[in-house]
């Protein structure tokens, strides 16, 4: 695959997400997968927090673009049984990181090239979380090898988004929206889903995913540059999506080089450490981060999709149970989920590892 | 599972480090379970209806007019002892401390006036959303702006002054809050 397809992944995300944010998203809130979610579980009514209720198309458009892209290139492979359940509550502890932190690992990117250093904590603990997980792959964690399965599961999801796209086109009466906060800040409608198809297609043909990009840095060694080529791709990526979303914060006016008074931020730096050190554990564990949950899932794997349906009940637990960080600090609640959530994600790294033995296979089809 | 915990037992240096770990994190999580005072943290749901109840009484709205003519009129020393009755008897109104900022901005006194200011922006962010008719944004963000100013001055002065390092805690409080983002 050409340098220049991983360069143009990086554009069209970090474009794409800052003018999201300039024509309505929330500041600095351009594309967040855990926000969203928390979003899209308000609008459905698994929670009943009034200001985070709205059908962001951007992640079924993320989901859709990807289904059709995999269909189109024929890369759409209908795989499953890879331990859901392990995935699920991975999936929920992986949005409970996320919200600690107020923001995703794209978000994270987003808020860096805001200028908010205070998302360097972020980048910090995703990037720690990642290497405990590596570890983990390196040592014989398995989650149990993919299996193709009945093709009617791979379409499941993808449906499911489609009937999302349609409620946020025709606003039922049982789905809510909200009047303030931020649910009621959105990009127009045609924008969210024209960006999101794009990123859920390039995403796709280029494997793009964060924590990939930076799990690389400690899979990288001579041979590796050598024998293959998207280790180097998924840095590159990451690398483009950091340069063109901070270019264009500078242009669109959004660009703020500060500490303090950032927007989704708040100064509870050692939380927000361990908050994404949280994601990145878990995300390794289920091979790739929350964006590459919902690529995954569009193209077949319905173990992605479990994941997906956790992250959707994260979310909701989330605003149920006050554990997302907030402008004043990260509530005690969240503090007690992320430390649980740790604990978990090293009790499942424990209990499903092949000791004695490196690398499963099911992850080294991710590394090739 | 017997298999699986018989390597547990005869594991190797992860098995170590991260049975470590977890022994470390169940300590810390039983702690936080037991200092933390959850019961503190009901959300505003649990508060809305006595709020409700208060904002329907009309000895409060008689209130609330009383002190928007005291503040039209510049009655200021008639108005305090009236504002401090009302934050008092209706701690779950943001109205009044929104006027008890303003009677902090006739007085020249934009730190107190921002400290009220997020005190009324705890119970209601709608005075930030310019969707509804309660948005005073722009004498927030003004106020907030002058009490920066003063603080800087004032801890450039003295380093070491505590209420000024408080009221600075306060003000990137509000400068967050001010530039907005999901979830607040």
């Amino acid at each position: 695959m050409r340098k220049s397809l991983f360069v143009s992944m990086g554009a069209v995300i970090g474009v794409g997400a800052v003018l999201l944010s300039y024509y309505g998203n929330p500041a600095n809130t351009g594309l967040c997968i855990s926000c969203f979610l928390e979003n899209i579980s308000g609008a459905l009514g698994l929670h009943q927090n009034v200001r985070m209720q709205y059908l962001r198309p951007e992640i079924p458009a993320i989901v859709l673009g990807s289904f059709a892209w995999a269909l189109w290139q024929r890369r759409f492979v209908v795989t499953g049984g890879g331990s859901p359940v392990l995935r699920f509550l991975v999936g929920i502890f992986m949005v409970i990181g996320c919200s600690v932190f107020i923001g995703c690992p794209v978000k994270m990117v987003l808020r860096i090239a805001a200028g908010d250093f205070g998302a360097l904590a972020g980048l910090a603990g995703l990037t720690a979380g990642i290497y405990v997980g590596l570890e983990f792959i390196e040592n014989g964690f398995q989650l149990g090898k993919p299996q193709r399965v009945p093709p009617a599961s791979g379409y499941v999801l993808p449906g499911v988004m489609v009937l999302l796209l349609v409620f946020a086109v025709a606003r039922p009466a049982f789905i809510a929206f909200s009047a303030t906060g931020g649910g009621a800040q959105y990009a127009p409608f045609l924008l969210s889903l024209a960006v999101g198809l794009l990123i859920g297609a390039w995403a796709q043909h280029t494997q793009f995913c964060i924590t990939g990009g930076i799990a690389r840095i400690f899979l990288w060694g001579p041979r590796e540059i050598m024998s293959c080529p998207r280790s180097t791709g998924l840095l590159i990526s990451l690398g483009s999506f950091l340069l063109f979303a901070t270019v264009t914060s500078m242009l669109t006016g959004q660009f703020n080089l500060a500490l303090h008074g950032q927007p989704s931020s708040n100064e509870s730096y050692g939380w927000n450490f361990l908050g994404l050190a949280l994601t990145g554990f878990g995300s390794v564990l289920v091979k790739g981060c929350p964006l590459r949950q919902l690529v995954i899932a569009g193209e077949g794997d319905t173990d992605g999709a479990v994941t997906v349906f956790g992250m959707l009940m994260g979310a909701a637990l989330v605003q149920n149970w006050s554990l997302a960080g907030n402008s004043s600090g990260t509530p005690p609640a969240a503090q007690m989920a992320t430390v649980a959530g740790l604990l978990v994600l090293l009790v499942i790294g424990l209990m499903n590892r092949r000791r004695g033995y490196g690398i499963a296979p099911e992850f080294q089809t991710g590394l090739d | 599972m017997s298999q699986r915990l018989s390597q547990l037992h005869t594991g190797d240096g992860l098995d170590r480090w991260a049975g470590f770990a977890i022994v470390v994190l169940g300590f810390a999580l039983c702690y936080l379970i037991t200092a933390l005072d959850t019961t503190a943290m009901p959300g505003r749901q649990a508060y809305l209806p006595a709020a409700a109840a208060q904002a329907a009484s009309p000895e409060y709205a008689a209130k609330v007019m009383t002190a928007e003519q005291l503040l039209k009129a510049g009655n200021l020393d008639k108005l305090k002892p009236l504002l401090d009755e009302m934050v008092a008897g209706y701690p779950y109104q943001a109205e009044p401390f929104m006027l008890m900022a303003d009677y902090h901005l006739r007085r020249q006194e934009p730190v107190a006036a921002m400290h009220a200011f997020r005190q009324a922006l705890d119970l209601n962010m709608n005075y930030l959303e310019k969707k509804t008719p309660l948005y005073q944004g722009k004498k927030i963000r003004n106020t907030t702006r002058e009490a920066e100013a003063l603080i800087n001055v004032a801890l450039a002065a003295n380093p070491g002054n505590a209420q000024m390092r408080k009221s600075r805690e306060e003000l990137y409080y509000m400068l967050r809050k001010l530039a907005g983002g999901c979830g607040d």
